[in-house]
Protein backbone atom coordinates (compact mmCIF):
# COMPACT_ATOMS: atom_id res chain seq x y z
CA UNK A 1 0.00 0.00 0.00
CA UNK A 2 1.59 3.25 -1.26
CA UNK A 3 1.53 5.99 1.80
CA UNK A 4 -0.12 9.30 0.77
CA UNK A 5 0.31 12.88 2.00
CA UNK A 6 -2.35 12.75 3.59
CA UNK A 7 -1.49 9.56 5.62
CA UNK A 8 1.47 11.09 6.91
CA UNK A 9 -0.32 13.77 8.33
CA UNK A 10 -2.69 11.52 9.77
CA UNK A 11 0.44 9.84 11.27
CA UNK A 12 1.69 13.13 12.75
CA UNK A 13 -1.90 13.99 14.29
CA UNK A 14 -1.60 10.11 15.82
CA UNK A 15 1.87 10.81 17.05
CA UNK A 16 1.67 13.88 18.93
CA UNK A 17 -1.60 13.27 20.42
CA UNK A 18 -0.12 9.94 21.69
CA UNK A 19 2.88 11.33 22.70
CA UNK A 20 4.99 9.07 20.76
CA UNK A 21 8.17 11.61 19.44
CA UNK A 22 9.65 9.31 16.67
CA UNK A 23 7.88 6.46 14.40
CA UNK A 24 9.57 4.66 11.22
CA UNK A 25 7.92 2.84 8.70
CA UNK A 26 9.58 0.38 5.93
CA UNK A 27 8.00 -1.04 2.82
CA UNK A 28 10.01 -2.50 -0.34
CA UNK A 29 11.69 0.73 -1.77
CA UNK A 30 9.84 3.60 0.85
CA UNK A 31 11.14 4.23 4.36
CA UNK A 32 9.26 6.96 6.34
CA UNK A 33 10.45 8.54 9.23
CA UNK A 34 8.47 10.65 11.39
CA UNK A 35 9.86 12.74 13.93
CA UNK A 36 7.81 15.23 16.19
CA UNK A 37 9.32 18.45 17.40
CA UNK A 38 8.07 17.52 21.38
CA UNK A 39 10.32 20.94 22.54
CA UNK A 40 7.86 23.70 24.09
CA UNK A 41 6.48 26.29 21.41
CA UNK A 42 6.60 29.43 21.85
CA UNK A 43 3.11 31.47 20.36
CA UNK A 44 4.83 33.95 17.69
CA UNK A 45 2.42 36.95 18.75
CA UNK A 46 3.41 36.41 22.26
CA UNK A 47 7.18 36.92 21.57
CA UNK A 48 7.77 41.02 22.52
CA UNK A 49 9.82 40.95 19.04
CA UNK A 50 7.20 40.51 17.14
CA UNK A 51 5.43 43.35 18.64
CA UNK A 52 7.84 45.48 17.42
CA UNK A 53 8.50 44.05 14.42
CA UNK A 54 5.48 42.61 13.03
CA UNK A 55 6.72 40.64 9.99
CA UNK A 56 9.73 39.14 11.84
CA UNK A 57 9.10 35.91 9.98
CA UNK A 58 8.70 37.75 6.52
CA UNK A 59 12.30 39.05 6.22
CA UNK A 60 13.43 37.27 2.84
CA UNK A 61 17.45 37.06 3.34
CA UNK A 62 19.90 37.28 0.21
CA UNK A 63 22.54 34.31 0.56
CA UNK A 64 26.42 33.71 -0.32
CA UNK A 65 26.71 31.13 -3.20
CA UNK A 66 30.32 30.54 -2.77
CA UNK A 67 32.86 31.17 -0.36
CA UNK A 68 34.66 33.87 -0.67
CA UNK A 69 35.99 37.17 1.38
CA UNK A 70 32.56 39.26 1.39
CA UNK A 71 32.94 43.16 -0.31
CA UNK A 72 30.05 45.54 0.60
CA UNK A 73 31.48 48.07 -1.88
CA UNK A 74 32.68 48.06 -5.59
CA UNK A 75 36.72 47.76 -5.50
CA UNK A 76 36.70 51.46 -6.80
CA UNK A 77 34.65 53.28 -4.81
CA UNK A 78 33.81 53.47 -0.97
CA UNK A 79 29.90 53.48 -0.73
CA UNK A 80 28.76 50.33 -0.14
CA UNK A 81 26.00 48.93 -2.58
CA UNK A 82 23.43 49.40 -0.47
CA UNK A 83 22.62 50.47 3.42
CA UNK A 84 20.09 50.19 5.62
CA UNK A 85 16.31 51.85 4.74
CA UNK A 86 17.08 51.85 0.97
CA UNK A 87 15.06 50.54 -1.25
CA UNK A 88 15.78 47.99 -3.82
CA UNK A 89 14.52 46.12 -6.93
CA UNK A 90 14.49 41.88 -7.27
CA UNK A 91 18.03 40.76 -8.95
CA UNK A 92 19.83 44.51 -7.50
CA UNK A 93 23.42 43.90 -6.67
CA UNK A 94 23.56 43.80 -2.74
CA UNK A 95 27.35 42.86 -2.77
CA UNK A 96 30.31 40.61 -4.18
CA UNK A 97 32.38 37.60 -2.65
CA UNK A 98 35.84 38.10 -4.07
CA UNK A 99 37.82 34.76 -4.80
CA UNK A 100 41.08 35.58 -5.84
CA UNK A 101 40.79 37.73 -8.75
CA UNK A 102 37.53 36.76 -9.45
CA UNK A 103 34.13 39.00 -7.97
CA UNK A 104 30.90 36.67 -7.91
CA UNK A 105 27.63 39.13 -7.39
CA UNK A 106 25.00 38.99 -4.45
CA UNK A 107 21.85 39.70 -5.96
CA UNK A 108 18.37 40.97 -4.58
CA UNK A 109 16.21 37.87 -4.62
CA UNK A 110 13.13 39.98 -4.43
CA UNK A 111 12.20 43.80 -4.20
CA UNK A 112 11.75 45.41 -0.76
CA UNK A 113 13.26 47.49 1.41
CA UNK A 114 16.99 46.78 3.23
CA UNK A 115 16.75 45.82 6.50
CA UNK A 116 20.24 45.05 7.61
CA UNK A 117 23.78 44.31 5.84
CA UNK A 118 24.60 41.20 7.99
CA UNK A 119 28.10 40.05 6.60
CA UNK A 120 30.75 41.93 7.85
CA UNK A 121 32.37 43.68 5.08
CA UNK A 122 35.98 41.39 4.13
CA UNK A 123 34.28 38.64 5.94
CA UNK A 124 34.99 34.92 4.57
CA UNK A 125 31.34 33.72 4.00
CA UNK A 126 30.62 30.56 2.31
CA UNK A 127 27.70 29.00 0.49
CA UNK A 128 24.20 29.90 2.28
CA UNK A 129 26.19 32.38 4.70
CA UNK A 130 23.29 35.39 5.39
CA UNK A 131 24.59 38.67 3.43
CA UNK A 132 21.56 41.14 3.67
CA UNK A 133 18.28 40.97 5.29
CA UNK A 134 15.25 42.55 3.29
CA UNK A 135 11.60 43.34 4.27
CA UNK A 136 10.16 42.52 0.71
CA UNK A 137 7.10 44.61 -0.44
CA UNK A 138 3.85 42.93 0.06
CA UNK A 139 2.58 40.85 -1.53
CA UNK A 140 6.28 39.21 -1.41
CA UNK A 141 7.14 37.86 -4.75
CA UNK A 142 10.38 36.45 -3.88
CA UNK A 143 12.30 35.42 -7.68
CA UNK A 144 13.93 31.99 -5.67
CA UNK B 1 56.40 23.38 1.40
CA UNK B 2 52.79 23.67 2.23
CA UNK B 3 51.44 24.17 5.97
CA UNK B 4 47.87 24.60 4.79
CA UNK B 5 45.94 21.71 3.70
CA UNK B 6 42.59 21.54 2.32
CA UNK B 7 40.76 18.58 3.47
CA UNK B 8 38.19 17.90 0.40
CA UNK B 9 36.27 15.06 2.09
CA UNK B 10 33.54 14.46 4.95
CA UNK B 11 32.69 12.05 7.51
CA UNK B 12 35.80 9.58 9.78
CA UNK B 13 38.13 10.54 6.94
CA UNK B 14 38.23 14.31 7.45
CA UNK B 15 38.82 13.93 10.75
CA UNK B 16 41.55 11.62 10.35
CA UNK B 17 43.02 13.70 8.00
CA UNK B 18 42.48 16.66 10.02
CA UNK B 19 43.88 14.91 12.82
CA UNK B 20 47.10 13.68 11.01
CA UNK B 21 47.56 17.37 9.95
CA UNK B 22 46.83 19.25 13.68
CA UNK B 23 49.86 16.56 15.10
CA UNK B 24 52.23 17.69 12.38
CA UNK B 25 51.55 21.41 13.07
CA UNK B 26 49.68 21.79 9.57
CA UNK B 27 46.61 24.52 9.66
CA UNK B 28 43.73 22.74 8.22
CA UNK B 29 40.81 24.15 5.66
CA UNK B 30 37.68 21.93 5.25
CA UNK B 31 34.87 22.18 2.92
CA UNK B 32 31.55 21.02 3.50
CA UNK B 33 27.78 20.65 2.25
CA UNK B 34 25.41 22.37 4.07
CA UNK B 35 24.09 19.43 5.44
CA UNK B 36 27.88 18.88 6.89
CA UNK B 37 27.71 22.11 8.66
CA UNK B 38 27.54 20.75 12.20
CA UNK B 39 30.01 18.06 12.26
CA UNK B 40 33.12 17.82 14.58
CA UNK B 41 35.74 18.02 12.31
CA UNK B 42 34.09 21.42 10.56
CA UNK B 43 34.06 22.79 14.15
CA UNK B 44 37.65 22.03 15.05
CA UNK B 45 39.35 23.27 11.30
CA UNK B 46 41.58 26.00 11.18
CA UNK B 47 38.93 27.43 8.19
CA UNK B 48 35.81 25.84 7.53
CA UNK B 49 33.89 26.88 3.77
CA UNK B 50 30.68 25.97 3.63
CA UNK B 51 30.85 25.28 -0.96
CA UNK B 52 26.97 24.37 -1.54
CA UNK B 53 23.91 22.10 -1.07
CA UNK B 54 23.78 18.89 0.70
CA UNK B 55 24.25 16.75 -3.13
CA UNK B 56 27.65 15.83 -3.35
CA UNK B 57 27.69 16.62 -6.81
CA UNK B 58 27.48 20.10 -6.14
CA UNK B 59 30.18 19.86 -2.87
CA UNK B 60 32.35 16.97 -2.57
CA UNK B 61 32.43 15.99 -6.34
CA UNK B 62 32.63 20.21 -7.59
CA UNK B 63 35.90 20.49 -8.55
CA UNK B 64 35.72 24.00 -9.45
CA UNK B 65 34.34 24.79 -5.52
CA UNK B 66 36.77 23.31 -4.01
CA UNK B 67 39.87 24.43 -6.22
CA UNK B 68 37.64 28.18 -5.53
CA UNK B 69 37.85 27.15 -1.61
CA UNK B 70 41.51 26.50 -1.53
CA UNK B 71 42.53 30.14 -3.60
CA UNK B 72 39.99 31.28 -0.85
CA UNK B 73 41.50 30.53 1.88
CA UNK B 74 45.31 29.93 1.14
CA UNK B 75 45.30 26.58 1.33
CA UNK B 76 48.48 24.93 -0.59
CA UNK B 77 47.66 21.34 -0.64
CA UNK B 78 44.50 19.13 -1.08
CA UNK B 79 44.04 15.50 0.54
CA UNK B 80 40.99 14.00 -1.32
CA UNK B 81 40.40 11.00 1.72
CA UNK B 82 38.86 7.71 0.28
CA UNK B 83 35.75 7.66 -2.52
CA UNK B 84 34.39 11.29 -3.65
CA UNK B 85 37.57 12.82 -6.35
CA UNK B 86 40.20 10.61 -4.41
CA UNK B 87 41.00 8.60 -7.99
CA UNK B 88 39.94 11.14 -10.17
CA UNK B 89 43.08 11.70 -12.86
CA UNK B 90 41.47 14.54 -14.20
CA UNK B 91 41.17 16.00 -10.74
CA UNK B 92 44.40 15.28 -9.61
CA UNK B 93 45.46 17.47 -13.02
CA UNK B 94 43.59 20.27 -12.07
CA UNK B 95 45.05 20.65 -8.31
CA UNK B 96 48.28 20.60 -10.13
CA UNK B 97 47.54 22.85 -12.76
CA UNK B 98 46.32 24.99 -9.78
CA UNK B 99 49.91 25.17 -8.37
CA UNK B 100 48.76 23.13 -5.42
CA UNK B 101 49.75 20.34 -4.20
CA UNK B 102 47.74 17.27 -4.48
CA UNK B 103 48.23 14.69 -1.49
CA UNK B 104 48.50 11.62 -3.45
CA UNK B 105 49.99 10.01 -6.94
CA UNK B 106 50.68 11.65 -9.75
CA UNK B 107 47.30 11.82 -12.41
CA UNK B 108 49.45 9.38 -14.57
CA UNK B 109 49.62 6.73 -12.03
CA UNK B 110 45.91 7.17 -11.43
CA UNK B 111 45.09 6.73 -15.15
CA UNK B 112 46.77 4.11 -15.56
CA UNK B 113 45.60 1.84 -12.88
CA UNK B 114 41.92 3.13 -13.41
CA UNK B 115 41.97 1.57 -16.75
CA UNK B 116 41.50 -2.09 -15.32
CA UNK B 117 43.58 -3.52 -18.59
CA UNK B 118 46.29 -1.41 -19.14
CA UNK B 119 47.01 -1.93 -14.91
CA UNK B 120 47.06 -5.72 -15.57
CA UNK B 121 49.35 -5.07 -18.50
CA UNK B 122 51.90 -2.93 -15.95
CA UNK B 123 51.09 -6.13 -13.17
CA UNK B 124 52.34 -8.63 -15.17
CA UNK B 125 55.64 -6.96 -16.41
CA UNK B 126 56.61 -6.35 -13.05
CA UNK B 127 55.70 -10.07 -12.35
CA UNK B 128 53.05 -9.45 -10.51
CA UNK B 129 50.43 -12.76 -10.47
CA UNK B 130 46.96 -11.95 -12.45
CA UNK B 131 44.05 -13.63 -13.26
CA UNK B 132 44.50 -15.61 -15.86
CA UNK B 133 42.85 -14.15 -19.32
CA UNK B 134 44.21 -11.36 -21.88
CA UNK B 135 45.64 -8.07 -20.68
CA UNK B 136 43.92 -6.67 -23.60
CA UNK B 137 40.27 -4.87 -24.61
CA UNK B 138 38.54 -7.93 -26.11
CA UNK B 139 37.91 -7.90 -29.93
CA UNK B 140 34.41 -6.78 -31.54
CA UNK B 141 33.82 -10.26 -33.08
CA UNK B 142 32.06 -12.51 -30.71
CA UNK B 143 33.91 -15.67 -32.68
CA UNK B 144 37.14 -14.91 -31.11
CA UNK B 145 35.87 -13.98 -28.14
CA UNK B 146 34.62 -17.53 -27.98
CA UNK B 147 37.55 -18.98 -28.67
CA UNK B 148 39.33 -16.65 -25.81
CA UNK B 149 36.85 -17.78 -23.38
CA UNK B 150 37.15 -21.40 -24.51
CA UNK B 151 40.97 -21.29 -24.24
CA UNK B 152 41.11 -19.83 -20.95
CA UNK B 153 38.02 -22.32 -19.92
CA UNK B 154 34.52 -21.65 -18.28
CA UNK B 155 33.27 -19.99 -15.80
CA UNK B 156 34.63 -16.97 -17.00
CA UNK B 157 33.82 -13.01 -15.98
CA UNK B 158 33.29 -10.22 -18.10
CA UNK B 159 34.55 -7.02 -16.71
CA UNK B 160 34.39 -3.22 -18.00
CA UNK B 161 37.75 -1.70 -18.45
CA UNK B 162 36.88 1.23 -16.19
CA UNK B 163 34.76 -0.42 -13.65
CA UNK B 164 35.96 -1.56 -10.55
CA UNK B 165 34.81 -2.01 -7.25
CA UNK B 166 32.42 -4.72 -8.14
CA UNK B 167 30.78 -2.55 -10.56
CA UNK B 168 30.34 -3.37 -14.16
CA UNK B 169 30.99 -7.12 -14.82
CA UNK B 170 29.07 -10.07 -15.45
CA UNK B 171 29.94 -14.23 -14.81
CA UNK B 172 29.45 -16.31 -17.57
CA UNK B 173 29.33 -19.97 -16.88
CA UNK B 174 28.43 -21.69 -20.50
CA UNK B 175 29.25 -20.80 -24.14
CA UNK B 176 25.50 -20.43 -25.10
CA UNK B 177 25.57 -17.47 -22.50
CA UNK B 178 28.42 -15.61 -23.72
CA UNK B 179 27.01 -13.28 -26.45
CA UNK B 180 25.01 -11.99 -24.34
CA UNK B 181 26.88 -11.13 -21.84
CA UNK B 182 29.00 -9.26 -23.60
CA UNK B 183 26.71 -7.11 -25.33
CA UNK B 184 24.64 -6.24 -21.93
CA UNK B 185 28.45 -5.86 -20.23
CA UNK B 186 29.68 -3.86 -22.97
CA UNK B 187 26.27 -1.54 -23.34
CA UNK B 188 26.78 -1.11 -19.45
CA UNK B 189 30.37 0.30 -19.55
CA UNK B 190 29.78 2.86 -22.13
CA UNK B 191 26.64 4.22 -19.95
CA UNK B 192 28.18 4.29 -16.73
CA UNK B 193 31.84 4.64 -17.11
CA UNK B 194 32.36 6.09 -20.37
CA UNK B 195 34.93 3.44 -21.55
CA UNK B 196 32.97 0.23 -23.63
CA UNK B 197 36.35 -1.15 -23.75
CA UNK B 198 35.44 -5.08 -22.02
CA UNK B 199 38.10 -7.47 -20.95
CA UNK B 200 37.34 -11.28 -19.92
CA UNK B 201 39.22 -13.42 -17.39
CA UNK B 202 38.61 -16.76 -15.23
CA UNK B 203 36.19 -16.25 -12.30
CA UNK B 204 37.29 -18.04 -9.53
CA UNK B 205 34.50 -19.60 -7.25
CA UNK B 206 35.57 -19.47 -3.98
CA UNK B 207 38.63 -16.30 -3.93
CA UNK B 208 39.17 -14.72 -0.60
CA UNK B 209 40.10 -11.11 -0.80
CA UNK B 210 44.05 -10.44 0.55
CA UNK B 211 45.16 -6.95 -0.43
CA UNK B 212 48.53 -5.97 0.02
CA UNK B 213 49.59 -1.53 1.65
CA UNK B 214 52.33 0.01 -0.19
CA UNK B 215 54.00 3.55 0.68
CA UNK B 216 56.58 5.20 -1.92
CA UNK B 217 58.65 8.17 -1.68
CA UNK B 218 59.09 10.73 -3.88
CA UNK B 219 63.61 9.62 -3.67
CA UNK B 220 63.09 5.96 -4.78
CA UNK B 221 61.77 4.36 -1.81
CA UNK B 222 59.44 1.92 -2.27
CA UNK B 223 57.57 -0.09 0.93
CA UNK B 224 54.97 -2.80 1.62
CA UNK B 225 53.85 -2.35 5.09
CA UNK B 226 52.16 -6.09 4.87
CA UNK B 227 49.07 -7.67 3.90
CA UNK B 228 45.27 -7.07 4.44
CA UNK B 229 42.26 -10.13 4.73
CA UNK B 230 38.80 -8.29 4.17
CA UNK B 231 36.89 -11.37 2.39
CA UNK B 232 34.19 -10.58 4.75
CA UNK B 233 32.05 -8.24 2.42
CA UNK B 234 28.04 -7.84 1.44
CA UNK B 235 27.25 -7.15 -2.66
CA UNK B 236 31.03 -6.31 -2.83
CA UNK B 237 31.27 -3.92 0.07
CA UNK B 238 33.80 -4.49 2.91
CA UNK B 239 32.13 -5.42 6.28
CA UNK B 240 34.79 -6.44 8.25
CA UNK B 241 38.61 -6.25 7.62
CA UNK B 242 42.06 -7.51 9.55
CA UNK B 243 45.95 -7.71 9.14
CA UNK B 244 47.26 -9.83 8.76
CA UNK B 245 45.70 -12.61 6.87
CA UNK B 246 45.14 -15.75 8.81
CA UNK B 247 46.59 -18.96 7.62
CA UNK B 248 48.56 -18.05 4.51
CA UNK B 249 51.94 -18.69 3.90
CA UNK B 250 54.15 -16.02 4.97
CA UNK B 251 56.65 -16.96 2.08
CA UNK B 252 53.97 -16.61 -0.51
CA UNK B 253 52.95 -13.20 0.97
CA UNK B 254 56.54 -11.58 1.18
CA UNK B 255 57.01 -12.71 -2.12
CA UNK B 256 54.10 -11.05 -3.56
CA UNK B 257 54.61 -7.64 -1.12
CA UNK B 258 57.97 -7.60 -2.83
CA UNK B 259 56.18 -7.75 -6.83
CA UNK B 260 54.13 -4.78 -5.70
CA UNK B 261 57.30 -3.02 -4.76
CA UNK B 262 58.66 -3.80 -8.01
CA UNK B 263 55.31 -2.50 -9.72
CA UNK B 264 55.14 0.79 -7.91
CA UNK B 265 59.23 1.18 -8.86
CA UNK B 266 58.05 0.57 -12.94
CA UNK B 267 55.04 2.77 -12.70
CA UNK B 268 56.82 5.98 -10.75
CA UNK B 269 54.24 5.48 -7.76
CA UNK B 270 53.94 8.06 -5.09
CA UNK B 271 52.40 8.10 -1.70
CA UNK B 272 49.59 5.46 0.52
CA UNK B 273 48.65 2.51 -2.32
CA UNK B 274 46.95 -0.90 -2.27
CA UNK B 275 46.86 -3.82 -4.33
CA UNK B 276 43.78 -6.07 -4.23
CA UNK B 277 44.17 -9.63 -4.96
CA UNK B 278 42.37 -12.87 -5.25
CA UNK B 279 43.01 -15.82 -3.45
CA UNK B 280 42.30 -19.29 -4.12
CA UNK B 281 43.78 -22.46 -3.65
CA UNK B 282 47.49 -21.18 -2.54
CA UNK B 283 47.59 -18.92 -5.23
CA UNK B 284 47.66 -14.67 -6.05
CA UNK B 285 45.67 -13.12 -8.45
CA UNK B 286 45.65 -9.37 -8.71
CA UNK B 287 42.86 -7.78 -9.47
CA UNK B 288 43.08 -3.87 -9.32
CA UNK B 289 44.94 -1.23 -7.49
CA UNK B 290 43.45 1.56 -5.45
CA UNK B 291 45.63 4.82 -5.55
CA UNK B 292 44.18 6.06 -2.23
CA UNK B 293 44.39 5.99 1.32
CA UNK B 294 41.72 3.20 2.29
CA UNK B 295 38.73 2.86 4.75
CA UNK B 296 40.58 0.24 6.26
CA UNK B 297 43.99 1.33 6.31
CA UNK B 298 43.99 1.66 10.44
CA UNK B 299 44.62 -2.30 10.82
CA UNK B 300 47.65 -1.88 8.88
CA UNK B 301 48.56 1.05 11.25
CA UNK B 302 47.55 -1.15 14.51
CA UNK B 303 49.88 -4.13 13.63
CA UNK B 304 53.16 -2.04 11.95
CA UNK B 305 52.85 1.21 14.10
CA UNK B 306 53.33 3.30 10.81
CA UNK B 307 50.46 6.44 10.72
CA UNK B 308 49.65 5.98 6.60
CA UNK B 309 47.85 9.37 6.45
CA UNK B 310 50.75 11.04 8.30
CA UNK B 311 53.50 9.48 5.71
CA UNK B 312 50.96 10.23 2.87
CA UNK B 313 51.87 14.25 3.91
CA UNK B 314 54.86 13.86 4.32
CA UNK B 315 55.64 12.07 1.03
CA UNK B 316 53.79 14.60 -0.59
CA UNK B 317 56.16 17.75 1.30
CA UNK B 318 58.85 15.64 -0.61
CA UNK B 319 60.15 14.39 2.72
CA UNK B 320 62.15 10.96 2.95
CA UNK B 321 60.37 7.80 4.05
CA UNK B 322 62.08 7.12 7.45
CA UNK B 323 62.03 3.58 7.66
CA UNK B 324 63.51 1.18 5.62
CA UNK B 325 62.00 -2.08 4.47
CA UNK B 326 63.77 -4.78 7.94
CA UNK B 327 62.52 -2.01 9.89
CA UNK B 328 58.64 -3.22 9.94
CA UNK B 329 57.89 -6.09 12.02
CA UNK B 330 54.28 -6.29 11.73
CA UNK B 331 53.28 -7.12 15.80
CA UNK B 332 50.13 -9.22 16.71
CA UNK B 333 46.54 -9.08 14.76
CA UNK B 334 43.96 -6.39 14.33
CA UNK B 335 40.46 -6.35 13.54
CA UNK B 336 38.37 -3.67 11.82
CA UNK B 337 34.42 -3.48 12.11
CA UNK B 338 32.70 -0.86 10.20
CA UNK B 339 30.05 0.79 11.87
CA UNK B 340 27.46 2.22 9.30
CA UNK B 341 23.85 4.16 10.23
CA UNK B 342 21.70 1.26 8.70
CA UNK B 343 19.60 -1.50 9.48
CA UNK B 344 21.40 -4.23 10.88
CA UNK B 345 19.05 -6.82 9.12
CA UNK B 346 17.89 -5.17 6.03
CA UNK B 347 20.57 -2.76 5.89
CA UNK B 348 17.82 -0.13 4.89
CA UNK B 349 19.87 3.22 5.94
CA UNK B 350 19.30 5.04 9.04
CA UNK B 351 19.74 8.94 8.79
CA UNK B 352 19.36 11.02 11.77
CA UNK B 353 19.80 12.63 14.58
CA UNK B 354 22.63 10.42 16.93
CA UNK B 355 20.90 11.15 20.49
CA UNK B 356 23.83 8.90 22.74
CA UNK B 357 27.06 7.95 21.65
CA UNK B 358 29.03 5.93 23.64
CA UNK B 359 32.36 5.21 22.12
CA UNK B 360 34.62 2.08 24.03
CA UNK B 361 37.70 2.27 25.07
CA UNK B 362 40.80 0.50 26.88
CA UNK B 363 43.98 -1.59 25.59
CA UNK B 364 43.82 -2.38 21.92
CA UNK B 365 40.98 -0.68 21.49
CA UNK B 366 40.65 2.52 18.52
CA UNK B 367 37.30 4.09 17.50
CA UNK B 368 38.06 6.35 14.43
CA UNK B 369 34.48 8.54 14.52
CA UNK B 370 33.38 11.91 14.09
CA UNK B 371 30.18 11.46 15.12
CA UNK B 372 29.41 12.92 18.84
CA UNK B 373 25.83 12.45 20.65
CA UNK B 374 23.58 15.06 18.88
CA UNK B 375 25.66 14.76 15.65
CA UNK B 376 23.41 14.64 12.16
CA UNK B 377 23.85 11.53 9.77
CA UNK B 378 22.75 12.98 6.41
CA UNK B 379 20.67 10.74 4.06
CA UNK B 380 22.84 12.56 1.45
CA UNK B 381 26.12 10.28 2.06
CA UNK B 382 27.43 6.64 2.50
CA UNK B 383 26.30 5.43 5.82
CA UNK B 384 29.78 5.08 7.71
CA UNK B 385 29.81 6.22 11.09
CA UNK B 386 32.81 4.88 12.39
CA UNK B 387 35.40 2.23 12.45
CA UNK B 388 35.75 0.30 15.53
CA UNK B 389 39.58 -1.30 15.45
CA UNK B 390 40.97 -4.19 17.81
CA UNK B 391 44.37 -5.24 18.08
CA UNK B 392 45.52 -7.94 20.11
CA UNK B 393 48.72 -10.02 20.23
CA UNK B 394 46.84 -12.89 18.69
CA UNK B 395 43.91 -13.28 16.43
CA UNK B 396 41.69 -14.60 19.69
CA UNK B 397 42.64 -11.60 22.06
CA UNK B 398 41.46 -9.00 18.91
CA UNK B 399 38.71 -10.45 18.81
CA UNK B 400 37.97 -10.60 22.85
CA UNK B 401 38.59 -7.13 23.06
CA UNK B 402 36.84 -6.24 19.94
CA UNK B 403 33.71 -8.55 21.98
CA UNK B 404 34.00 -6.63 24.76
CA UNK B 405 34.43 -3.20 22.92
CA UNK B 406 30.77 -3.77 20.86
CA UNK B 407 29.42 -4.52 24.08
CA UNK B 408 29.94 -0.87 25.47
CA UNK B 409 29.30 0.93 21.96
CA UNK B 410 26.13 2.75 22.23
CA UNK B 411 24.45 4.31 19.68
CA UNK B 412 20.65 5.90 19.86
CA UNK B 413 18.72 7.79 17.27
CA UNK B 414 19.99 5.99 14.56
CA UNK B 415 20.11 1.97 13.88
CA UNK B 416 23.56 0.85 13.53
CA UNK B 417 24.72 -2.56 12.25
CA UNK B 418 26.37 -3.67 15.71
CA UNK B 419 24.37 -6.56 16.35
CA UNK B 420 25.31 -7.55 13.08
CA UNK B 421 28.87 -7.76 14.41
CA UNK B 422 28.25 -9.34 17.32
CA UNK B 423 26.45 -11.81 15.63
CA UNK B 424 29.63 -12.64 13.01
CA UNK B 425 31.89 -12.91 16.23
CA UNK B 426 29.92 -15.52 17.19
CA UNK B 427 29.76 -17.30 14.14
CA UNK B 428 32.29 -20.35 14.31
CA UNK B 429 33.57 -20.01 10.78
CA UNK B 430 34.68 -16.28 11.39
CA UNK B 431 36.39 -16.75 14.88
CA UNK B 432 38.28 -19.96 12.94
CA UNK B 433 39.67 -17.13 10.16
CA UNK B 434 40.34 -17.94 6.22
CA UNK B 435 36.53 -17.76 4.90
CA UNK B 436 36.00 -16.75 1.02
CA UNK B 437 34.61 -13.95 -0.32
CA UNK B 438 30.71 -15.34 0.02
CA UNK B 439 30.74 -16.46 3.18
CA UNK B 440 28.85 -13.60 5.03
CA UNK B 441 26.17 -13.56 2.59
CA UNK B 442 26.05 -17.70 2.54
CA UNK B 443 25.77 -17.08 6.33
CA UNK B 444 22.99 -14.54 6.15
CA UNK B 445 20.96 -16.51 3.93
CA UNK B 446 20.85 -19.47 6.52
CA UNK B 447 19.99 -17.58 8.93
CA UNK B 448 16.93 -16.10 7.20
CA UNK B 449 16.03 -19.77 6.11
CA UNK B 450 16.66 -21.41 9.26
CA UNK B 451 14.04 -18.81 11.10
Amino acid sequence: MPIETTDIARLAQILENSGVDTIEIEEPGLTLKLVVDTRPRIAASASPAAATAPAADHFVTAKADVAGHFRAAHPWQDKPFVAPGQRIEAGAMLGLVKIGLLYAPVVAPTAGIVDAVIAENGAMVGYGTPIVRILPHAPSNPLN
Amino acid sequence: MFDKVLIANRGEIALRIQRACRAMGLKTVVIHSEADSDARYVALADQALCIGPAPANSTYLNVAAILLAAEVSGAQAIHPGYGFLSESAEFADRVARANLTFIGPPAECIRTMGDKIAAKRAMRLAGVPCVPGPDSALPDDPAEVRAIARNIGYPVIIKAAGGGGGRGMRIVRKEDALDEALALTRAEASKAFGNAAVYIEKFLEKPRHIEIQVLCDQHDNHLWLGDRDCSLQRRNQKVVEEAPAPGIDRALIQQVGSSCVEACRRIGYRGAGTFEFLYENGQFFFIEMNTRVQVEHPVTEMTTGIDIVKEQIRIARGEHLGIAQGDIAPVGHAVEFRINAEDPATFTPSPGTVTRWDVPGGIGIRVDSHIAAGATVPRHYDSLVGKLIAHGSTREEALARARVALSELRAEGIRTNVPLHQAILSDPTFCRGGFDIHHLEHWMNAKVAAQ
